[in-house]
């Protein structure tokens, strides 16, 4: 069943098209990812769908909501942001609880697994401040989930990780599959290729092609992702 | 409702844990208090009694007031910066559940600055025997301050919001000053015939004004039988104009507050 279908849609800013008459599906359940180079849309497009920017035209429906009640989709949707925003002063605890009061949800031993697959523990009482980049980043992850999402929007969920904690993620999300839908935007192909169902590539405000990794390989006539992802996103021309 | 209340104290807890808060909204009013005593040690007997507790504490309050002004515009700015109202955007959350959520925590710490501040007045007015006001009089005041804190605290939200937080400290600083100087404080106005007149028109010293007629504060006496049949501020003399004027302020403070936010909100989601 496809939980999120978008028609035609376009953004313009003033100078730029960010998104060109965008058209996909994404079923429920799945792993989506939307892979492109810097200022592809993808950021745009998960703005649009999670109410923070509206389309020029086109229209999209999540869960069966069409944008324009955007306040039902709110409440089924979590987003995770591009940047790491979490609340500096409180604790990590205290950033957990709120979030998660914040969708009517009072689940203790949710909260807690939530702790544990972030290995969140050991900085529970510690203030959100005080952590490193790479910790904020978990936590700001984290804080997306905590409100139990049917749709949750990761964009570029491991920026500013290190190696391990990468991984790390990529198990977290990986034990996510299947209990919610989730789409997650990244210009590291060997994340897309070690974590989605399905890809969706995007140069320019456009959708290229779209499939899974082996689907995408054989239209692009490459045996490795990364030469078929050059072929199809550098073949855009100018 | 249950929203606005987690979203206070969530402002209400990371602006508490800011140092930076009990330095400028507690530590500063109470200094200035400490300051206009010492003046007072040196100024001649009964001359300046302006600097009287009955006289200061209203004007030391709408300075606390602007001070607090700052601190809400620059947590506001703050969480526009750090996208974390972004983030709350993309949540089931209505914009007056925002608006409620900044602006109750911010009363309240005004509310906690009130009380200090009387107390803090108490304290001086008994200890040099010039006297404050009696509790009654303390309950008045502290109803007579509220729409100037409504009046800060609106305007320090709407500087929030539109303003980064290296410019919104600048713009709140042009308040505090204000307090202090045409709020009539910081010298007395009641000998400045025409300037006097000015600031009537303005917020700061309405306040102060209605404030001292509160406490039964004295004006500056001009000559030696004033000094000793002291002239006391009236409400009777333009205390129905000043209030007026005060309640109108608070109105079209909240008002454009209300509206700015709301619209900026809107913009925000383009
Ligand atoms: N608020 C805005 N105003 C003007 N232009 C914008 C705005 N937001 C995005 N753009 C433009 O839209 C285009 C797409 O941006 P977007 O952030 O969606 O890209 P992205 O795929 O997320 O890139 P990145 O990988 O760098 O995050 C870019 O050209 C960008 O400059
Ligand atoms: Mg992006």
């Amino acid at each position: 069943m496809e939980i999120i279908n978008i028609n035609k849609i376009t953004k313009h800013y003033k100078t730029v098209k960010a998104l060109d008459e965008v058209s996909l599906s994404i079923h429920e359940g799945e792993l989506f990812g939307l892979l492109g180079v810097n200022g592809a849309g993808k950021t745009t497009l998960i703005r649009i769908l999670s109410g923070l920017a509206k389309a020029t035209s086109g229209e999209a429906t999540v869960d069966g909501y069409s944008l324009k009640q955007i306040d039902e989709i709110k409440k089924i949707i979590d987003v995770s942001p591009q940047e790491t925003s979490v609340a500096m002063n409180l604790t990590v605890k205290e950033n957990l609880e709120f979030f998660q009061s914040l969708y009517d949800i009072d689940d203790k031993e949710y909260l807690d697994s939530i702790v544990n697959s972030f290995s969140l523990g050991e900085v529970l009482n510690k203030r959100a401040k005080t952590l490193s980049g790479g910790w904020q980043r978990r936590l700001s992850i984290a804080v997306a989930l905590i409100s139990k999402p049917k749709i949750i929007f990761l964009d570029e969920p491991t920026l500013g990780l290190d190696v391990l904690a990468r991984r790390e993620l990529w198990k977290v999300i990986k034990s996510l599959k299947g209990k919610m839908t989730i789409v997650l935007t990244s210009h590291y192909l060997e994340e897309i290729e070690a974590l989605c169902d399905r890809v969706a590539i995007m140069s320019k405000g456009h959708l290229l092609d779209i499939g899974t990794v082996e689907e995408i390989k054989k239209h692009a006539n490459e045996d490795s992702f990364e030469e078929a992802f050059v072929k199809i996103a550098g073949g855009i021309v100018e | 409702m249950k929203k606005v209340l987690l979203f206070a104290k969530r402002n209400l807890t990371e602006m508490v844990r800011d140092p930076l808060l009990y330095i400028f909204c507690i530590g500063f009013p109470i200094m200035m208090i400490g300051v206009f005593n010492i003046i007072l040690g040196f100024a001649p007997e009964g001359k300046t009694p302006v600097f009287y507790e009955k006289s200061l504490i209203p004007g030391i309050m709408i300075f606390g007031f602007s001070l607090l002004m700052l601190m809400s515009a620059l947590h506001v700015s703050k969480d526009r910066q750090s996208a974390f109202l972004k983030r709350l955007f993309s949540s089931p959350m209505k914009p007056y559940q925002f608006i409620l959520g900044y602006l109750l925590p911010f009363c309240l710490i005004g509310i906690a600055q009130i009380i200090i501040v009387i107390i803090t007045g108490y304290i001086f007015g008994s200890a040099s025997g010039r006297g404050f006001v009696s509790f009654p009089g303390a309950l008045l005041l502290f109803v007579e301050m509220l729409p100037m804190l409504i009046i800060n605290v609106s305007l320090g939200m709407m500087f929030g919001t539109i303003l980064n937080d290296k410019s919104s400290p600048a713009i709140c600083s042009i308040f505090v000053s204000a307090s202090g100087i045409i709020g009539g404080s910081w010298m007395p106005l009641d000998t400045m015939g025409g300037f006097e007149k000015f600031c009537g028109y303005l917020p700061f010293y309405q306040a102060v004004y209605l404030g001292r007629c509160v406490t039964g504060a004295i004006h500056t006496p001009v000559d030696m039988e004033t000094t000793i049949n002291p002239v006391l501020y009236t409400f009777a003399d333009r205390g129905i104009l000043y209030l007026s004027m005060y309640l109108g302020y608070m109105v079209l403070c909240a008002a454009l507050s209300l509206f700015v936010f709301t619209r900026k909100m809107k913009s925000d989601i383009n």
